[in-house]
């Protein structure tokens, strides 16, 4: 970027920088992340290759996860990708919540802003949005976070799939899929609508097992969510 | 390929997800009841999956209460439960599995 374009290049400049160095001390849990994500995908039979095309064409690990799974485990097209769609509908709220930051933007902003979108992007950079004095450059520094947890993301899959492809299947590492989600399961167990929400599904899954094409996941999280809404409709009474 | 196919379309739906109401400018607005049954989105569909999964390792040779994936999986919801750490409740819980194994000969 030209410096003689005045002060307006350079400032976004720094403030793209802030928002990078803004995502580093999330590096301590996303590198591990991606590594165990990247050994869970190589168990799926993917070539750390094609892997990597498909992280960059669904970037959400936990989405990719589920879709490779229920391929390999023969589950018709439109299930697959309704279940890991619905792993992602949390982006709505996000979505939401940075509308009105992005509102001034262009579509091509927009559109690069959306993708980019991340758990980790989100929670950095939500606080700076906040502040009325970063207005007219908050999406840089949005921008910088989040390219940062792109990079980061991608190369530690990366990594995760290559080392996961060349160790020994003796050592049933196909079992770090469901370990991976329960790890992911866990932590959104709040308070007691969540835990509700949570085990409701758990064992609605359990009954509708013998429905075919896993079709049982998706009804039984819709009746997880139900169950975890109406207790909370109940509390706030 | 049948599987670039479901990528595309993941990919696409993933990325309308998040351009939902960006696109959209704001000028829909979720109504807050909606709003408040998407917090358990996470919860109910990660439990589902990981039950779903771990329903996949049941053996016919023993009980549920002798599988080492079944025991493996508890030791590793109580770690994450008690530290929140991905990576230690993954690691904890292949520990297990290869300890149970080995001792089960």
């Amino acid at each position: 970027m030209s410096v003689r374009s005045g002060n307006q290049t350079i400032s976004k400049w720094d403030v793209f920088l802030k928002g990078m160095r803004a995502f580093m001390p999330l590096l301590v849990g996303v590198v591990p992340f991606g590594l165990i994500t990247g050994i869970a995908v190589a168990q799926t039979n993917i070539s750390p290759l094609d892997g990597t095309m498909m992280s960059v064409l669904v970037y959400s690990g936990a989405a990719l996860l589920v879709a490779l799974q229920l391929i390999q485990s023969g589950t018709p097209a439109m299930i697959t990708i309704l279940s890991a769609l619905m792993v992602n509908l949390r982006f709505i709220m996000y979505s939401a919540s940075l509308a009105p930051h992005f509102q001034n933007l262009s579509s091509r902003w927009k559109i690069l802003l959306s993708y980019l979108l991340s758990d980790q992007a989100y929670a950095v950079s939500i606080s700076q949005f906040e502040d009325p004095s970063n207005q007219k450059t908050g999406h840089w520094y949005f921008l910088g976070a989040a390219v940062a947890m792109w990079l980061t993301w991608q190369s530690s899959l990366f990594l995760g799939m290559v080392v996961g492809i060349n160790l020994p299947t003796s050592w049933s590492l196909d079992f770090t899929v469901p370990l991976t989600f329960l790890a992911l399961a866990v932590p959104t167990i709040k308070d007691k609508p969540s835990l509700f929400s949570a085990l409701s599904a758990g064992l609605a899954t359990v009954l509708m097992s013998g429905l075919p094409f896993k079709i049982g996941v998706v009804i039984a999280a819709i009746v997880g969510i139900g169950i975890g809404a109406i207790m909370d409709e109940r509390r706030s009474l | 390929m049948k599987i670039w196919i479901i990528m595309l379309a993941l990919g696409i739906g993933t990325f309308l997800i998040r351009y939902s109401i960006i696109g959209l400018a704001g000028r829909i607005h979720i109504p807050p009841r909606v709003e408040r049954a998407f917090r358990f989105i996470p919860a109910s569909m990660l439990s589902a999956l990981v039950i779903s999964q771990l329903s996949s390792y049941a053996s016919s040779a023993t009980s549920p209460l002798t599988n080492s994936y079944y025991l493996a999986a508890f030791v590793a919801c109580g770690v994450a439960w008690k530290t929140r750490n991905t990576l230690l409740t993954v690691f904890v819980g292949m520990v297990v599995l290869w300890v149970l194994r080995a001792l089960s000969g």
